[in-house]
């Protein structure tokens, strides 16, 4: 069994996550509260990575991130070496096609926080800021937690998407998920077998916490 | 000036057309039925409502002067807010709810925050989470709360509608006791007329957010500005009549062909007059010599409700009255529905108002 891949595999799901929790946070109380005409919009372009098939947003990530593009170019000229097909590339995308995964449990938390809640917030003295470090963002936390345990699950499994924008380079872009892919493609059932077990329990586990967040939620 | 000034003037989201001050010191009832803008007024004192348009001035500052463009955010704003929900902080226990609204160093919130508990009552309950307090004892953290602020302005949203009848009664004592010790404004909503003239130096009457009518309790019951007023104060006899004579002792009114006296009218012409419940008495004598305001009435109905009556009946004039008498005089006085009763409404209670509007 590789455990590069999984290793890799598993630092993007961290890295991920991680670059998802501030980002994901604001996004989802944004949407949660705003009143903006086009806030559907939004939703529905935060959505498209749950319908799309991978290869067609692991494609306009590509081209995105190709040396032809703005930010294909500008990455090149800052560190030297091109941007798609490199492990910063991969986190990036794997960022975007986590967007839905991250925002709507977090949405959802944040709109479940009554509206009077925070205002108490506000007439207790809080400025903004400081109503959502502590009262907003601890009430909303199962969500944002089970949002976080989701793309870090959904990232271990994704393939699509990183085939196209990865390659497969290992060390660097190989995934578990391709490296599976590679062991059937050779024979190795046993080794493809190992590693899909273990992808199911990690997965398992994932859901599992976080349903146990939402409950958590609920107690509050 | 008052120590608090508002005027709000607005049409979004909801049609507000306000005045109100209420002095240090003073409570102030806000009375009117649901929906009539009571809480957004609460709200807009507050800052807690975008796009508010009009004034609040509180002590020397201004709060909110869309005019010249002030809009104080909530959190710069000092005042202390009871919310109808309570709105407590679900994951914080009763004393970091209160110490989250104090100032001051972490020990001098601590401190301010268990004092604050102690005068509500709270004593010995300051770790439990709101989820483990009862709906009087979250009220009672809610005004803590809003206390260690040290506000400038106490505002209380409907505070004793989400309690049973026990617990709103103690309440009510301990808000009683409690603001004699406030030296700020301070203004509850309610739509409980007699929770207003229980606890407030003076009401002000809210109707389809208009501000009708402000003044004590007692005089705005007795003296309302127009029908609205009264109806909205639970006024059952109010009737159309036309003033012929008035003077600065008495005024004479024409009401569907008898005369009836009422005190000072300011109007002339057809008006409404509106007569206290209590200030239509059952008496004794007969139709022979009817003395100033002594009708003959038919008994429509009698609903006994606690200790006492309410009888409906009608007069010879076709008018329909209400009146309220002790259970026990109508028992002695053998009232039954269908008989006749001599009435007299009592000259000092009639109350003259506008007529139609």
């Amino acid at each position: 069994m590789d455990w590069t891949s999984l290793r890799l595999s598993l630092l993007l799901a961290l890295v991920t996550s991680l670059l998802l929790l501030p980002i994901g946070a604001l996004a989802a109380r944004f949407l949660a509260r705003t009143r903006i005409r086009g806030r559907s919009l939004i939703e529905a372009a935060l959505a498209l990575p749950l319908v799309l098939p991978p290869t067609v947003l692991g494609y306009y990530l590509l081209v995105g991130m190709g040396g032809g593009s703005p930010l294909g170019a500008f990455y090149e000229r800052i560190t030297g070496h091109p941007l798609a097909f490199s492990f910063e590339g991969l986190v990036i995308a794997s960022v975007i096609f986590n967007l839905p995964f991250a925002i709507i449990p977090m949405q959802r938390a944040f709109e479940a926080v009554p509206s009077e809640v925070l205002q108490a917030a506000r007439v207790c003295g809080m400025g903004p800021w400081r109503a959502f470090a502590r009262v907003e963002l601890p009430l909303a936390w199962p969500g944002v937690l089970s949002g976080l345990v989701m793309t870090a699950a959904h990232t271990l499994g994704e393939f699509g998407v990183v085939l196209m924008v990865g390659g497969n380079i290992p060390g660097e872009t190989r995934t578990i998920a391709i490296e599976i892919y590679d062991r059937v493609q050779a024979f190795d059932l046993e080794a493809a077998g190992k590693m899909s077990a273990l992808l199911l329990v990690v997965s398992l586990i994932a859901l599992g916490v976080t349903a146990r967040a939402g409950r958590g939620a609920r107690v509050l | 000036m008052a120590a608090l000034e508002v005027s709000v003037e607005q049409t979004r989201p909801i049609t507000l057309s306000a005045e109100l001050t209420c002095e240090r010191g003073e409570l102030l009832a806000l009375v009117g039925p649901s929906g009539s803008g009571k809480s957004t007024i609460l709200k807009t004192i507050a800052g807690l409502l975008s796009g508010a348009s009009g004034q609040v001035r509180v002590g020397g500052s201004v709060w909110l002067d869309s005019a010249a463009g002030v809009d104080l955010p909530a959190h710069r704003r000092k005042v202390g807010f009871v919310f109808q929900s309570y709105a407590l902080f679900p994951h914080m226990t009763a004393l970091d709810n209160v110490m989250a609204s104090a100032r001051g160093s972490r020990a001098a919130k601590r401190r301010a925050a268990a004092d604050w508990l102690a005068l509500v009552n709270m004593k010995g309950l300051e770790d439990r989470r709101p989820a483990q307090l009862s709906g009087g004892q979250q009220q009672r953290v809610a005004l803590a709360r809003a206390l260690a602020r040290e506000p400038d302005v106490l505002l209380l949203d409907e505070p004793f509608s989400a309690v049973d009848q026990m617990t709103r009664d103690r309440l009510y004592e301990e808000l009683a006791e409690l603001r004699q010790r406030l030296s700020i404004p301070a203004v509850f909503v309610t739509h409980s007329i007699p929770e207003a003239q229980m606890l407030a130096d003076r009401m002000v009457v809210l109707h389809r957010g208009r501000t009708l009518q402000s003044g004590t309790p007692e005089s705005v019951y007795r003296r309302p500005q127009e029908p609205d007023v009264a109806k909205l104060l639970g006024h059952k006899n109010i009737f159309e009549a036309t003033v012929v004579n008035a003077d600065e002792q008495s005024a004479v009114l024409e009401w569907r062909g008898v005369a009836i006296v009422a005190r000072s009218a300011a109007v002339k012409g057809p008006a409404h007059f509106v007569v206290p419940a209590t200030d239509i008495r059952i008496v004794d004598g007969d139709a022979l010599q009817r003395r100033q305001n002594q009708f003959e009435a038919r008994i429509a109905s009698i609903t006994p409700l606690g200790g006492i009556a309410s009888i409906r009946a009608q007069l010879a004039n076709g008018a329909r009255v209400v009146l309220s008498a002790p259970v026990h005089i109508v028992a002695r006085r053998g009232l039954r529905e269908g008989g006749t009763v001599q009435l007299a409404i009592v000259a000092s209670a009639v109350h003259v108002m506008q007529g139609q509007r």
